[in-house]
């Protein structure tokens, strides 16, 4: 049974704090951050995490710009993205959805609730972890 | 006029002098009636002079005790008071003379009268001459000089004979009949060219000088023909009409509106005035007249005044007509809109300054050309606009209004800009002849939108991102993850996250409301079903009703309309969960639809406590409750209805509440159905559609596209141990028509498709908005590339599986995933047969 790793991209440290213990400890995954897009796009590379929970709005290469350059490189495209945004609106959800990603997450999101959606979103059996 | 405004003493000399006139000329009239008098009468010749002396008192008095129309009537009491001089001065000294010399002094005052006259009506009609325009005094001219024509044709040489070829004799007998003329027309064109109405004073004053006129031909006439006698009713015809003058000087003082008698029927009055006094002053000299000259005179000034009159009416309908369209430029010129009429080929035919300013085309390089190819020839992404698409000329073909909200038009720099416009038809008789297309540039409006968006964003993210960190630790702190905490710190928590959680929703809806306060530019129209916007509604908030022991019933109507789908569910989601809110346990929440004429008409209704009568209007207020305690003991943020209202209003439609304390309460709301709403929403087909549109919120349809009957086989056994109803399409041309009949829930699908690619059905549903969010789950036989991949991204597509490397356990899985939320909502509510659907083959 292998420890799913989630690649976890935030510019809010304490986002990226909050959420990794939330995905540490309830779902018991591995999880590697990284501060920006470019940061993101070098540690997928690298590490080839089962899946990316990737924030929108960030300074530099934003989370669309991010997602691109995954789809771009054949070693990181079909690792499956989440985008995690503070948009709430349907409107801006639709339009991250027609970029291709899995699915897409509001924040705030609830701690206990976000493996679960995150496994949902992925079709992970919960079992998995 | 009242004398009783006026001193006693006055108001008894203007009586005394009215009897005394009056009087006087009865008297001298009784004596004319009787045939000519002994003109060398002393006592005669006095009463004569005097019967004159009588109006040009009263004329005089009326212009010293009053100030209005002061210079008139005192301008008239002096030339009648001349008059009278130059009788009593004929009486005294030119009456025994055997040549008397032309012009005399007689002549000289009885001249005075006229002339005074002219200066006191010039004085009393200067408003309405001021309207008199430079046409009219021609017209005026010609009339006279017509007049004088032919009385000098007829009467220039009778006269010379009888003066024995004085010219000076002809000129001062000629004068009096063309002074006539003049104040005739004066009168006559101040009625028929000025906007004036005449009043008393008018009608009087025509009718005096109408007679006077007559009065002084038939004189000339008698005189040239040497039958003229003195003492006749033809003299009594001279004082009485002065005495009118001073009726008419006695007055109200001329009003322009309300008039005693008005237009037309004035005129009339006048001319019969004439026609009477012309046979009472002229029938008993019939037989020494020429009357085939009299007859072609008359026939000649009839025929003059019929062309005159018409000309008259013509011209006033002209320059009416001018002054509406002066008016219309005006108005034009002013408009703050680019204004543009097209003709029935689309080619302009005016433009007005504003649509100069804003294309930078003047009237004379627009005017003639195309608009469409001239302005309108580009799409805002750079693409060419093909004139069969261009709504604005679109109004030429089918004759109904176009409004256009998001266009731009094209400058003659070959910059754009934003605009809105509406395009009108011009209707003429029964066909289309042109169109006028109104625009407004709306290039501050959308940057004021842009900032706003931008602020909306901002705020959005920047409040968000603490309290995903706030949430988020309290979130892990509650569930005990990180260790236990003493029951008081974790009540303690628990209330952080509840307020954190309401925190939250408020700025979700404030940020709603402000979204749709900023216009209807945010909704996104598609054509929409009522029964299915409900059902969608009704299924995500069954596990709320299901918690709260209430039971959701559904009975919608298909009724097909234009509206924003995802809006449209949130209104209805908002009045449901407020339903559910506030129903006691075990009771039940309908929510109903059904299509009204024009409008379809939804409902929410539960039996819960109820609302007072005083707040039916006041909730859909913003943060207010029926009770301040509701939003923290039923966690809603008060913005709820106020959102609900936004977008009903939004769409046109109006929202309202019914209730009755202690049973309960039902939210309504309509939103309208436009006659063109079924162009863009196509009417479902009958039979089996309806029976979707109507079905329960929890029977789940399952579509595949599977061309291998095997395959298909296997996917079917799959689904209906899951209880769902399956349609099975081989082609893509029966999947086109299957899927808009049947709605699936979910559509598998394998690319590899006879006839037609599967990417291409994917092409097929994103144009279709009722299917463009349908959940897909693309299971193929074909390895794809990552750019193939990218195409198919679509709604919450799964992600392409691969048959070869996708066992039937994880396909399943996968996709019942994607409808588990579903089927978990709906697993306690219905209890259905699974049904298969084969299509085809």
């Amino acid at each position: 049974m292998n420890r799913k790793h989630i690649l976890l991209v935030d510019d809010e440290d304490d986002i990226r704090e909050v959420a990794t213990l939330s995905l540490e400890t309830i779902g018991g995954w591995r999880v590697s951050s990284a501060t920006g897009g470019g940061e993101g796009i070098a540690i997928a590379r690298a590490q080839r995490p089962d899946a990316i929970l990737l924030d929108v709005m960030m300074p530099g290469i934003d989370g669309p710009a991010t997602f691109r350059g995954l789809q771009a490189d054949p070693r990181t495209c079909d690792i499956p993205v989440i985008l995690l945004t503070a948009k709430a609106q349907s409107a801006d959800r639709r339009g991250f959805e027609k970029l291709g990603v899995a699915g897409t997450l509001t924040k705030p999101f609830d701690p206990l609730m976000l493996t679960e959606e995150i496994s949902a979103i992925l079709a992970w059996d919960r079992g998995t972890s | 006029m009242e004398l009783r405004t006026f001193r006693p003493r006055a108001a008894s000399a203007v009586r005394l002098i009215w009897v005394a006139a009056a009087g006087g000329l009865l008297v001298f009239a009784t004596a004319a009636a009787g045939g000519p008098g002994d003109p060398r009468s002393g006592v005669y010749e006095c009463l004569y002079v005097g019967v004159f002396l009588g109006p040009a008192a009263l004329c005089l008095l009326r212009g010293l005790l009053v100030r209005d129309q002061r210079l008139t009537w005192t301008a008239c009491g002096i030339g009648m008071a001349c008059y009278a001089a130059g009788y009593g001065y004929y009486f005294g000294a030119q009456q025994d003379l055997q040549t008397p010399p032309y012009p005399s002094v007689s002549d000289a005052l009885w001249l005075s009268y006229y002339l005074a006259s002219v200066v006191g009506l010039l004085a009393l009609l200067s408003s309405g001459l001021s309207q008199f325009r430079r046409t009219g005094w021609i017209d005026a001219a010609v009339g006279a000089l017509a007049i004088a024509t032919i009385g000098a044709a007829v009467l220039v040489d009778p006269i010379l004979a009888v003066t024995g070829g004085s010219h000076a004799a002809v000129a001062m007998n000629l004068a009096y009949p063309l002074v006539d003329v003049l104040i005739v027309s004066l009168l006559f064109g101040v009625f028929v060219f000025g906007n004036w109405r005449p009043g008393p004073v008018w009608t009087l004053l025509g009718a005096v000088w109408v007679l006077q006129t007559v009065a002084d031909v038939v004189y000339l006439s008698q005189a040239s023909a040497g039958t003229y006698a003195f003492g006749t009713l033809l003299d009594v015809a001279w004082p009485a009409l002065m005495l009118v003058v001073a009726v008419a000087a006695w007055q109200k003082p001329m009003v322009t509106k309300g008039a005693w008698v008005q237009g037309w029927p004035a005129l009339a009055v006048t001319i019969a005035f004439a026609l009477i006094g012309l046979f009472v002053l002229t029938y008993d000299h019939w037989h020494e007249v020429d009357t085939l000259a009299v007859v072609l005179a008359t026939l000649t000034l009839v025929a003059a005044f019929v062309h005159t009159a018409i000309t008259f009416g013509d011209m006033r309908t002209l320059a009416h007509g001018k002054e509406l369209l002066l008016q219309n430029r005006l108005i034009l010129d002013s408009a703050g809109e680019g204004i543009v009429g097209v003709d029935g080929n689309g080619a302009v035919t005016f433009s007005n300054p504003a649509a100069e300013r804003m294309t930078l085309y003047a009237p004379e390089e627009i005017t003639g050309r195309d608009l469409h190819a001239l302005v309108h020839h580009t799409k805002a992404d750079g693409s060419p606009y093909p004139a069969e698409e261009c709504p604005a000329l679109a109004v030429l073909r089918d004759g109904s209004v176009r409004r256009c909200d998001h266009d731009v038009l094209w400058r003659k720099d070959g910059t754009s800009f934003p605009v809105e416009y509406t395009s009108t038809p011009i209707v003429g008789g029964d066909r289309i002849r042109g169109a006028v297309v109104v625009f407004r540039d709306v290039t501050d409006r959308r940057e004021i939108e842009r900032v706003k968006d931008e602020f909306t964003s901002i705020v959005s993210h920047e409040l968000r991102t603490p309290l995903t960190s706030i949430r988020g630790a309290l979130g892990l702190l509650e569930s005990g993850a990180l260790g236990a905490l003493p029951p008081k710190g974790r009540r303690m928590i628990q209330i952080a996250v509840e307020n954190t959680d309401r925190l939250v929703r408020l700025i979700n809806d404030i940020l709603d409301l402000e979204r749709m306060d900023s216009g209807p530019v945010h909704l996104r129209e598609a054509p929409c079903d009522a029964a299915e916007l409900i059902a969608r509604a009704a299924e995500a908030l069954l596990p709320v009703a299901a918690g709260a022991g209430v039971t959701l019933t559904v009975e919608a109507e298909p009724a097909a309309f234009v509206g924003d789908p995802d809006h449209l569910i949130q209104t209805l989601t908002n009045l449901i969960s407020n339903a559910v809110k506030f129903s006691p346990v075990g009771s039940t929440v309908e929510v109903t639809s059904e299509r009204r004429d024009d409008e379809v008409l939804f409902r929410v209704s539960d039996h819960g406590r109820g609302i007072p009568g005083d707040k039916l209007e006041t909730i859909f207020g913003r943060f207010e409750q029926v009770d301040a305690s509701d939003s923290r003991q039923n966690g809603g943020t008060g913005l709820g209805l106020a959102i609900c209202r936004s977008i009903v209003e939004h769409h046109g439609g109006r929202i309202w509440a019914q209730s009755a304390a202690g049973e309960g309460s039902t939210f309504s709301f309509v939103v309208p159905v436009a006659p063109d709403a079924a162009a863009g929403c196509a009417p479902l087909p009958s039979g089996r559609a309806r029976a979707v549109g109507a079905r329960p919120a929890s029977v789940f349809r399952v579509l595949f596209v599977e061309p291998d009957p095997a395959a298909a086989e296997v996917l079917t056994a799959i689904f209906e141990r899951h209880g769902v109803e399956t349609y099975a399409a081989t082609n893509v041309r029966e999947a086109i028509e299957v899927c808009p009949r049947v709605l699936p829930d979910l559509l598998v699908l394998e690319l590899d498709l006879p006839a037609a690619d599967g990417a291409d059905f994917l092409d097929w549903l994103r144009m279709h908005q009722r299917l463009s969010s349908l959940p897909i789950v693309v299971y193929t036989a074909r390895d794809l590339e990552a750019a193939e991949r990218e195409q198919l991204a679509f709604g919450s597509t799964a992600g392409p599986l691969t048959k070869d490397r996708t066992t039937a356990d994880e396909f399943e899985r996968r996709v019942m995933t994607l409808l588990r939320p579903a089927l978990a909502s709906t697993a306690t509510e219905v209890d259905h047969e699974p049904k298969t659907h084969p299509v085809g083959r």
